[in-house]
């Protein structure tokens, strides 16, 4: 069965009768011609019910599933189901144990000796586990960053993704592009893109969003991180990936000669701008502002924050890219 | 818009033909297309899918041996118009739409959680182990669990989501079942 990000979208708009008229009917030709297709919806339509089950679906979105699934005996069915699993499965005992042992009821656990020793240690060790992902590890860090860093090989694009490790820039130009690890980079798209639909906040917003950024799918970059910015606007770290997308997408208007280039860098400097003031510290924000005044020619300027750069990093293989690139703009002029 | 017309043996005949010659396929196909039908009318928030999903089937059928030798498209899309004739003429004498249903009183969960526990009890261990785990937790925590889950079995995160939801749904129709026999009994 091959998911596909926007097939489960579409599946998604159609079971909260988001879709034109037009769209509904290919839709529902495709659902009674296709068996792949219908067993498709059918893990979409289960994964919509868990997100309501799970407080997880808002606005118009719950309004939509109330009136369409609850009307329906098959709905209320899915709904009624989906909670009680979700409970029973919130109240058993972990598999690892029961396929040690025959399964015990959710009542069985609670009444059996010793399972508040049990759940005490549990918790003890659910609780050092969490301390060590936050000191090791940073509150928004997880498998699936890990594994967009891994993805690439070389950087995708010029500025700097404050999700990502320093990665050396393609030394072909113009050829086939950037090496990438696929494997790495589909589990990096599930993972966050799962994460962004089960627990959405700034964090998976701005997670994902520098998925698409690394990526080049610079609107959806842009839309992920204002969704983060709505919810957490001072956050510095979204304000600097947001003037990066900016800065790139900018600087794809300029190859296609659309005129929204400067349109794109003035954007990006107003939301770096806002980041440095936010902290001073940041240096993905003042690598990416220096690589924008170069961009946009202002070579003085691009000068002296690629030097203040340097009097904050000298040393890891971005300070080497800032030396290179005050060499360059020496050349230049 | 309900038609007082009957399906006779020679009719249905007729139309397991059309679906495919052989017999045991048509019978398949037919299944298939009767719960599309009814999920199609079910995901338009209509309560009544079932009963709308047989007059679609029965105007079809009555027609199956003129269809047969006239139409050359898939017997699929040939219900899916006729489904779309039956659903515009539903909603213009659709009633008002019924209030939304109280939440399920304390004994309605008990004899669900009931049926659950037996039902878990019939699945095979790993099925059970899979099912357990994937629904366990909230949120990142469940995500992460459900990528371990994945990984641990060598397979893909959608490979998973898709196995859980093939033994999800062998649980709701046992606990369907299961629901009924004790309302029964």
């Amino acid at each position: 069965m091959e998911f596909e990000a926007k097939g489960e979208e579409m599946l998604r708009n159609y079971l909260l009768g988001n879709l034109s008229e037009e769209e509904l009917q290919a839709v529902e030709e495709r659902l009674m011609t296709g068996r792949e297709f219908s067993d498709f919806a059918l893990v979409v339509e289960s994964m919509l019910v868990e997100d309501y089950v799970e407080g997880r679906l808002e606005g118009s979105a719950r309004a939509n599933f109330e009136r369409l699934f609850l009307a329906t005996p098959q709905g209320r069915e899915q709904v009624r189901f989906a909670q009680a699993l979700k409970e029973y499965a919130s109240k058993t005992e972990t598999p690892a144990v029961a396929s040690a042992s025959p399964h015990r009821s959710w009542r069985a656990y609670f009444s059996a000796p010793g399972w508040a020793l049990a759940v005490a240690a549990i918790i003890l060790i659910a609780a050092g586990i969490g301390v060590w992902r936050i000191f090791f590890l940073g509150p928004g860090s997880d498998e699936g960053l890990i594994a967009l860093n891994k993805a690439y090989q070389e950087r995708p694009v010029a500025a700097r993704i404050t999700v990502l490790d320093h990665k050396p820039r393609p030394t072909v130009r113009g050829g086939a592009g950037e090496k990438v690890d696929d494997a790495s980079l589909k589990r990096a798209e599930i993972i966050l893109k799962e994460q962004a639909r089960e627990d959405p906040g700034a964090v998976s917003f701005h997670e994902l969003g520098c998925f698409y950024l690394a990526g080049k799918d610079f609107d959806r970059a842009i839309d992920y991180f204002k969704k983060a910015l709505e919810l957490e606007p001072n956050d510095a770290r979204i304000l600097s990936d947001l003037g990066a997308a900016y800065l790139e997408r900018g600087k794809a208007f300029e190859k296609e000669e659309t005129g929204k280039g400067a349109e794109e860098f003035s954007r990006s400097l107003e939301h770096l701008n806002r980041a440095l003031e936010l902290d001073p510290a940041i240096l993905a924000a003042r690598f990416n502002r220096a690589l924008l005044y170069q961009q946009m020619s202002r070579h003085a300027e691009a000068r002296d924050e690629w030097q203040e750069y340097l009097r904050k990093d000298s040393d890891s293989p971005w300070a080497d890219e800032a030396r290179n690139n005050i060499e360059a703009i020496k050349e230049e002029k | 818009m309900k038609n007082d017309w009957t399906i006779t043996q020679e009719a249905f005949d007729n139309l397991l033909t059309w679906l495919d010659m052989d017999r045991e396929r048509a019978g398949q196909k037919y299944e298939e297309i009767r719960c599309n039908l009814i999920r199609i009318f079910a995901r338009r928030g209509c309560p009544v899918a079932e009963e709308l999903t047989d007059e679609t089937i029965n105007r079809v059928t009555r027609k199956a041996l003129d269809i047969a030798g006239s139409y050359a498209g898939d017997p699929c899309l040939y219900f899916y118009g006729v489904a779309q004739n039956v659903y515009k003429e539903y909603v213009k004498k659709r009633p008002d739409p019924l209030p939304l249903p109280e939440p399920d009183p304390v004994e309605g969960k008990e004899r669900h959680f009931d049926c659950l526990d037996r039902c878990m009890e019939r699945l095979d261990p790993q099925s059970r182990e899979l099912i357990l785990e994937y629904y366990r937790d909230e949120r990142r925590a469940k995500i992460n669990r459900r990528q371990r889950l994945a990984e641990q079995l060598g397979i893909t995160l959608n490979t998973l989501r898709a196995r859980a939801h093939r033994i999800k749904l062998a649980l709701q129709q046992c606990v369907g079942d299961c629901l009924m026999q004790s309302q029964s009994s």
